[in-house]
């Protein structure tokens, strides 16, 4: 009961506005929305044997593939649902069926949305994250739509598929096919036999050697090739393509556009030519130099210097 | 003191059932110690740490407790998170003992500021109508522009588009707002818009 001992009377006025203060931020903690987040987990280790071939079969799963030395295939999946009510992310969680299964040749991996009939329009944010780790030399085939891929560290046979996201490879090598629609691509170290087929795709490969062939329709293309760089063929339509080696003598060029335009640096605008709706550029450095073949229509073809990119 | 003396002191009698609680003390302690032995004994999962240590990074976004009705427990922020990781950490390991085979659990987090509100929605806007019906004005006015292999190409385009979009809102009628799902409506609005205007140039000229 004595408690008003303690109070000083007045309060100094820094308390006063401290109070306020902290009764503010409070009840700004309390406006901001929450969601709550539940989430399956499902982990699976399977034993790697040479020649299977690893199957994902994702939909809307951001995932991630990383090389190792063990003979092991690793898996965790994290099926995911956010709403602001539990119940709704609790029930909604359970929408999301998987499939992590080996059958001798393959193993599988999947998951896929299954909404009960007459349940409506799901409600909560549903996702699937992979995080998965195979043995450097493993075959592998991925599938994929509205997700992020990242791939690194694979030496083998590597075949991808996805629609919109991103997919961000990192040191990879062996034989790499990829077919994308609306799906970007980030490639950095990529020494492989690759095979690119894209649609509407912003593609950037840096440091690129190996041998590469890239068809693109609809998107932006940006290569830098390194000195491993063995031949790189583009053939592109409706695609702003820019090539930027370190230095222009080390690939020979040939580059044919149609109705559109090649910027070459000044030193070699001799080497353009022109021909009704079409342009040229060949170039042949001394030597015998890796070529880069490019052939693009309704989309200009930049080739550029990284340091004259620099100076800009 | 003498032993005359213990007469005087006054006498007691035990509570009656006395006798039987302390034999039923007695007994449950037997049962317990033999039922203790018999208790299974669970390992936590290899990365049970890394999941903690994940969920306590989740907690960036401030966790508050889940269970809890919070108009009872009015718990300050520091103490909300500390008790939200207990909770996850309970959470956690109840989940364990009986799904551990299945190798599947379920884990609770809250995430704040994180909601998703629903953008404008995509409706064909007076703008695009007015594209639509340029382009269809003059591929009937002037059939020669309308067969130059580039504006025949970009209508296709055009059309792909159109269905891409049609199954874009599909797959957001089930969906809703998701996140993916929009990106994808924007990259797709923003290819069309990209498309119209260059056929739109080329009719023009």
């Amino acid at each position: 009961m004595n408690t008003k001992v303690w109070v000083r009377w007045p309060l100094p006025l820094q308390w006063v506005g401290l109070v306020i203060g902290l009764g503010l931020l409070v009840g700004e903690a309390r406006a901001q929305p929450t969601l709550q987040v539940v989430t399956k987990v499902i982990e699976k280790e399977f034993p790697y044997s040479a020649g299977q071939r690893v199957r994902l079969a994702a939909d809307k799963a951001d995932i991630t593939i990383h090389g190792w030395s063990r003979p092991l295939v690793s898996v965790r999946l994290r099926l995911i649902a956010k709403h602001a009510d539990r119940a709704v992310a609790e029930r909604e969680v359970s929408y999301q069926q998987y499939t992590l299964a080996s059958t001798g040749n393959d193993i599988d991996l999947s998951n896929r949305f299954v909404v009960p009939r007459g349940a409506g329009q799901v409600q909560s944010q549903l996702k699937a994250v992979y995080e998965i780790s195979i043995p450097t030399g493993a075959l592998l085939t991925l599938k994929n739509a509205f997700g992020d891929v990242r791939i690194s560290s694979l030496t083998s046979d590597t075949n991808l598929t996805f629609e919109f996201g991103k997919l961000t490879l990192d040191e990879v090598g062996g034989k790499l096919t990829i077919k994308s629609s609306y799906g970007d691509i980030e490639g950095r170290d990529v020494k492989a036999v690759l095979a690119i087929n894209a649609e509407k795709a912003d593609i950037v490969l840096r440091e690129l050697t190996g041998s590469t062939r890239i068809r693109s329709r609809y998107g932006k293309l940006t290569v830098l090739p390194a000195s491993g760089l063995t031949t790189l063929v583009v053939e592109a339509a409706r695609t702003d393509v820019l090539i930027t080696p370190r230095r222009l003598a080390d690939f020979q060029y040939d580059v044919v556009t149609s109705f559109s335009e090649i910027r070459v640096p000044d030193a070699l605008q001799n080497e353009l030519g022109k021909l009704g709706s079409k342009q040229t550029f060949t170039y042949q450095p001394p030597g015998h130099k890796p070529e880069i073949q490019v052939e693009n229509s309704y989309g200009t073809v930049t080739i550029q210097t990284i340091t004259s990119l620099v100076d800009r | 003191m003498t032993n005359n003396s213990f007469s005087d002191l006054p006498e007691y009698d035990p509570h009656p059932d006395l006798w039987s609680r302390i034999e039923a003390d007695l007994t449950s302690h037997e049962q317990l110690t033999k039922v203790l032995a018999d208790l299974p004994e669970y390992e936590p999962a290899p990365d049970a740490w890394d999941t903690i240590a994940q969920s306590l990074d989740a907690a960036e976004h401030l966790i508050e407790p889940l269970a809890l009705p919070t108009r009872v427990v009015r718990l300050r922020p520091w103490w909300a998170a500390a008790a939200a990781v207990v909770v996850t950490m309970v959470g956690v390991w109840l989940s364990w003992p009986s799904k551990q085979s299945a190798g599947e659990r379920i884990e609770y987090a809250v995430e704040t500021g994180s909601v998703v509100t629903a953008p404008p929605p995509f409706t064909v806007t007076e703008a695009d109508r007015r594209a639509a019906a340029f382009i269809e004005q003059q591929c009937a006015a002037q059939t020669v522009a309308c067969q130059q292999p580039a504006v025949h190409e970009l209508r296709t385009q055009l059309a792909e588009l159109t269905r891409q979009e049609q199954r874009l809102a599909q797959q957001r009628q089930t969906f809703g707002n998701d996140p993916a799902l929009i990106r994808a409506q924007v990259a797709v609005e923003n290819q069309r818009a990209e498309v119209t205007k260059e056929l739109i140039t080329l009719l023009r000229t």
